[in-house]
């Protein structure tokens, strides 16, 4: 986000994305502009398209949505709803990207159609909650901490804490997957087999950028083939397992001691006790969002790209209207 | 001559009239230096004089400021041999126009009042009357522009430091940005340091002005090769533009430039009969140099970096991961071995993930926040972290760093201080948890106290199992709109925090509640009955 200009705050993706295609660009600026909408079920829109990749959002919208936003946070039951509408969302998104996986396997172009525009129209919703990681109220959130366990210190050291994801991020995901499938070697599962699993289900997520344009090294499997045949010579992937496993039960444990710390020092006071089981239902969300948000990304550019390529369209000029648009008049 | 009339800067001779930093330019000026043309406003003119005198400025300023004007201060004590007044007073960008202008120089002529200025004065034992006239020239363009701090003998500059940025030197003198640092000691050059630099700030065209944030604008480098740059945002007269990719490797200035610069310092210390000299100066696109203020040298010239972001013996992010971790920097992909050490880095994919695992001592990233995967990735596996730390570029590899992850700083040490590993002491405590581990830990506690689960979601209750290998559990409820589950064998305890059911063979309620990490840290501790 740039600073305010003439009242006026613009957040430019085609500066901080500069690679990304216009599907890329369009996912971020369609599901900034509708946040309120899909979170705060607040028709504003938050801010207009300039031209692809760039949104500007009126100095007063902005603030009156962040305020409503700040309050929305702080109220736990909300918080638990808006938890629970994004998992839908994401689940959402998932279902109908198996459908399309399956119906362009099947050389079905008409059902792969009707799926991506399902997929899309879910996804921006998920792309909706991810996108206001920054907007959270962070600083508000940490003078609440550091009044209530009355450190700043630990008020952050709190908040960090809370912000790690309910399901394994992203990252270690994949890399467990690939330690099992490696694992899975050494017992006796066929390579291919494993690669294909690997390549299907992490494939996109392995290399620099995105697959909204190119295919990701690991989306072909007999790369993924080559990397697990290395990672099961010569390395312990069971006992690397146990280790990564340890370290997020204790990441957990970490995760729930603060959690337990932060109410026990709100307990007494009711507003207190609810605004901190508020943010800390909120630090979840939020990390959960942003990890979950980008295993799907990866999963839906990788086949929205392999779409393009089945129905001759150009992935680097495809735009969101152009795949929500799929799904109309059939 | 009339009190209030506008003097040419080039006849600015008598500095208790123009001030010391315009009195200084004129020596340059008759000595035949570069220095940009200008008029100055004398010491003492009214504020009501102004008007008048902002019409005449506009009128000469028509053919020659189409990037608009900048007024200077020039205060009677300004660029002193002992006193530079270096940023105590204001200067300001302003469009080249009536009520503008009229603002800029009325801004200047009170800055002379500013406390921070008169403790400066004070500190110096200044007592010159606080004079001051204001410099109005018009801005200039500049491609590169920075300081210059020399030590002139016998006709050379025997130590010298410049330091450059693209574009206007305002961030660079107000420590907001890091030069590129060229230093010398005699005939010995030192090896350069790159400037730190994301954004560079221009004075601007009226059209370029009404562009918003995120729009394209020319930027000029040397020899006249012209790119786009990003604006991110424009004020007074300036914009911010964001530094073009192409150029993050590109050096601000060459070795050629850099001599040109050392000569006209030893020409310009010769004018001013001085022997240490700083110069503020600036190229422009056409390779031309410009003197902008030239004063004695009155600090001690380090060959180290002075100004920049850097903290103040070290480097500061965005806190990503709490704790504190210390070892050598290293990057992935250095050959060198990841356990123990402190690993720099960017954005992290699942390709790091391995690399994580060796267990660094912390992890320092170039990018990102405390939700970034990056920051995400490192608290799972407990590794303290600190993000968005843009210079760790130039940290270099083997180099003792300590990275704390609560305050988001990283800084240089001299050897790896131990880390605590005593857990800390129950000593009849009760430990609050949300579940009961699998293992019980035999850690001095009093007893166990689950913490009830809000309304809607199944209360967590104590098992006679539980209770044989846990010792003594209770449950602690902190939620008013939570019904009190019925527990036989248990009594009710009515708390100021809530209500606690303790076991009928429980003893005596202990007095004091702690949440405890993984690592034996109490968290938080607070009495049952406070």
């Amino acid at each position: 986000m740039e600073p305010v200009w003439n009242g006026m705050l613009t957040c430019d993706y085609e500066r901080s994305r500069p690679a990304s295609t216009l599907l890329e660009w369009d996912l971020y600026t369609t599901s900034l502009i509708a946040w309120p909408r899909v979170l705060l079920e607040d028709p504003t829109p938050y801010g207009r398209l300039r031209r692809p990749g760039i949104v500007d959002i009126d100095e007063p919208v902005h603030h009156r949505l962040l305020a409503a936003l700040e309050k929305f946070l702080s109220d736990p039951d909300r918080v638990r709803d808006l938890a629970d509408r994004t998992a839908l969302h994401r689940e959402q998104t998932a279902h109908a990207l198996d459908q399309a996986e399956q119906a362009l396997a099947d050389r079905d172009l008409k059902a792969a159609d009707e799926a991506i525009a399902r997929g899309t129209a879910a996804f921006l919703k998920v792309m909706s909650a991810h996108i206001v990681n920054w907007l959270l109220p962070e600083q508000p959130w940490e003078d609440l901490l550091s009044q209530v366990l009355s450190s700043r210190a630990r008020a952050r050291d709190c908040i960090l804490a809370l912000a790690t994801p309910n399901r394994t991020g992203h990252l270690l995901q994949a890399h467990r997957l690939l330690l099992e499938a490696a694992a899975s070697i050494r017992d006796g599962r066929p390579l291919a087999l494993a690669a294909a699993d690997v390549s299907a289900r992490a494939g996109t997520l392995y290399g620099a950028g995105s697959p909204a344009a190119a295919a990701m090294p690991l989306e072909d499997p007999d790369r993924a083939a080559d990397l697990l045949r290395t990672l099961s010579a010569s390395a312990d992937p069971e006992s690397e397992l146990v280790s990564l496993t340890g370290s997020l039960d204790r990441s957990a444990a970490v995760r729930a001691a603060w959690d337990t710390g932060a109410l026990l020092a709100a307990s007494g006071h009711p507003a207190q006790l609810a605004a901190v089981r508020a943010l800390s239902a909120a630090l979840a969300w939020a990390a959960d969002s942003e990890e979950r948000r980008k295993e799907l990304r990866h999963r839906y550019l990788s086949l929205v790209r392999r779409w393009c390529t089945a129905s001759e369209h150009d992935a680097t000029r495809v735009t969101t209207p152009d795949l929500l648009a799929l799904g109309e008049g059939r | 001559m009339t009190p209030n009339a506008l003097l040419a800067l080039d006849q600015a001779h008598d500095g208790s009239r123009a001030g010391g930093k315009a009195a200084a330019l004129a020596r340059l000026i008759r000595k035949g230096l570069p220095v940009p043309e200008g008029l100055v406003v004398p010491v003492g003119t009214p504020e009501n004089a102004v008007p008048a005198l902002v019409d005449r400025i506009l009128a000469w300023a028509e053919q020659r400021a189409p990037y608009g004007l900048i007024a200077r201060s020039s205060a009677v004590a300004e660029d002193g041999a002992s006193a530079s007044f270096a940023g105590m007073y204001t200067s300001r960008f302003t469009p080249a126009r009536p009520f503008p202008l009229r603002t800029a120089i009325t801004a200047v002529q009170s800055s002379t009042l500013e406390p921070t200025a008169q403790a400066y004065a004070r500190l110096h034992g200044v007592t010159a009357a606080p004079g001051m006239a204001v410099v109005i020239q018009p801005a200039l363009r500049p491609t590169a522009a920075g300081v210059l701090a020399a030590e002139v003998l016998a006709g050379r500059c025997v130590r010298w430091r410049i330091e450059a940025v693209r574009g206007l030197a305002e961030p660079l003198v107000n420590g907001t940005q890091a030069g590129e640092v060229h230093a010398g000691l005699r005939h010995t050059t030192h090896p350069v340091q790159p400037a730190e630099q994301r954004v560079i700030l221009l004075p601007a065209t009226p059209d370029e002005l009404r562009l918003p944030p995120g729009e394209w604008a020319p930027v000029a480098g040397f020899h006249r090769d012209e790119t786009l740059a990003k604006i991110k945002t424009s004020q007074e007269g300036v914009l911010h533009l964001y530094t073009p990719a192409s150029w993050a490797a590109v050096p601000v200035l060459s070795e050629e430039r850099c001599q040109v610069l050392l000569d006209r310092a030893v020409a310009a210390a010769a004018a001013l009969s001085i022997e240490r000299i700083d110069v503020e100066w600036a190229f422009t696109a056409d390779g031309t140099l410009h003197l902008v203020q030239a004063r004695p040298l009155t600090r001690a010239l380090h060959e180290g970096r002075a100004t920049g972001r850097h903290c103040e013996d070290g480097w500061s992010g965005i806190p990503a991961v709490a704790g504190t971790g210390a070892g050598p920097a290293v990057r992935i992909g250095d050959g060198t071995a990841l356990t123990g050490a402190v690993l720099i880095c960017g954005a992290l994919g699942p390709e790091a993930a391995g690399a994580l695992l060796e267990q660094p001592a912390a992890v320092v990233s170039t990018t990102g926040g405390p939700l970034s995967h990056t920051a995400i990735i490192a608290r799972e596996l407990g590794i303290p972290c600190v993000t968005n730390v843009k210079a760790a570029t130039e940290i270099p590899a083997g180099h003792l760093i300590e990275v704390n992850g609560t305050e988001g700083t990283v800084r240089p040490v001299a050897g790896i201080p131990e880390q605590r590993t005593e857990r800390d002491r129950l000593d009849g405590e009760a430990v609050v948890v949300q579940h009961l581990p699998a293992i019980a830990p035999r850690d001095g506690r009093a007893a166990t106290l689950l913490l009830h689960s809000p309304s809607g979601q199944r209360p967590v209750l104590p098992t006679p199992t539980a209770s044989a290998e846990h010792g003594t559990v209770g449950v602690l409820i902190v939620d008013e709109d939570v019904a009190t589950p019925e527990l036989p064998g248990f009594q009710v305890v009515r708390l100021k925090l809530g209500r606690l059911l303790w076991p009928m063979d429980g003893g005596d309620v202990p007095d004091t509640i702690v949440a405890v990490d993984p690592n034996g840290r109490i968290l938080h501790r607070r009495g049952l009955h406070d």
